[in-house]
């Protein structure tokens, strides 16, 4: 049975179909697979090389064209994570570069010694509110809360 | 009657397999054997009536286990 170019086989609550692992590979299949565990029972097996057939078997009972939305919808998927696969790629070295410099930035500037530093460069004087700070103990500013 | 499931091992892998046949042990009898290309289950479920329905949630836990081994293996 085929509808347009889609190919597919139905049964009792069930649907299969074969997908071109040249089109779609492996980890998106899995991904999209992963997915629809939780909506239904999904069977896969390689009829032959390059091809993965995937039959999903719905919970409860369903009628041919509730079948065929869910195949659509299994493909629909598949698309998305070829493309979430594709922005990944691309992604990568930029990503890597980020959590490189958060987990392995320049170790002076995080420093508490630093920071307190800095803190004490700035004119905590001019402070319109004259919150008193710990570290200030000239007893210039005013009463704390 | 046993209800055979069979498993591709270029789709699923042995590990996941055996962690469904683990998990499933208080609802069914579970065989486990292997051939060439394909992993084989021999299912019988201690409640008849429940036997094909066990048969595809335990389908659905190898396909599961299956793919947590790949995102550890990433």
């Amino acid at each position: 049975m085929s509808h347009e170019t889609f190919e597919y086989e139905l049964g009792e609550r069930q649907i299969a179909f074969t997908i071109d692992e040249s089109v779609y590979n492996r980890g998106a299949i899995f991904g999209t697979a992963y997915l629809f565990v939780d909506r239904c029972f999904l069977w896969l097996s390689q009829p032959k090389e390059g091809a993965l057939r995937v039959q999903l078997k719905t919970k409860e009972s369903a009628t041919p064209d509730v079948l065929h939305a869910l195949a659509g919808e299994f493909a629909n998927e598949l698309l998305n994570q070829m493309v979430r696969q594709q922005v990944s790629q691309s992604t990568q070295r930029i990503r890597e570069y980020y959590m490189g410099r958060a987990f392995y930035g320049d170790d002076t500037r995080a420093s508490i010694d630093a920071l307190l530093a800095e803190l004490d460069a700035e004119e905590l004087s001019e402070e319109p509110l004259e919150i008193s700070v710990p570290w200030d103990t000239s007893g210039a500013g005013g009463t704390g809360a | 009657m046993p209800k055979q499931i069979s498993f591709d091992k270029a789709i699923y892998v042995r590990s996941g397999v055996e962690d469904a046949v683990q998990s499933y042990a208080s609802m069914a009898q579970c065989t486990f054997s292997e051939e060439e290309s394909r992993f084989v289950v021999e299912l019988v479920a201690n409640e008849p009536s429940h036997e094909a329905l066990i048969a595809d949630h335990f389908t659905n836990h190898v396909l599961f286990a299956t793919l947590s081994c790949q995102g550890q293996n990433s």
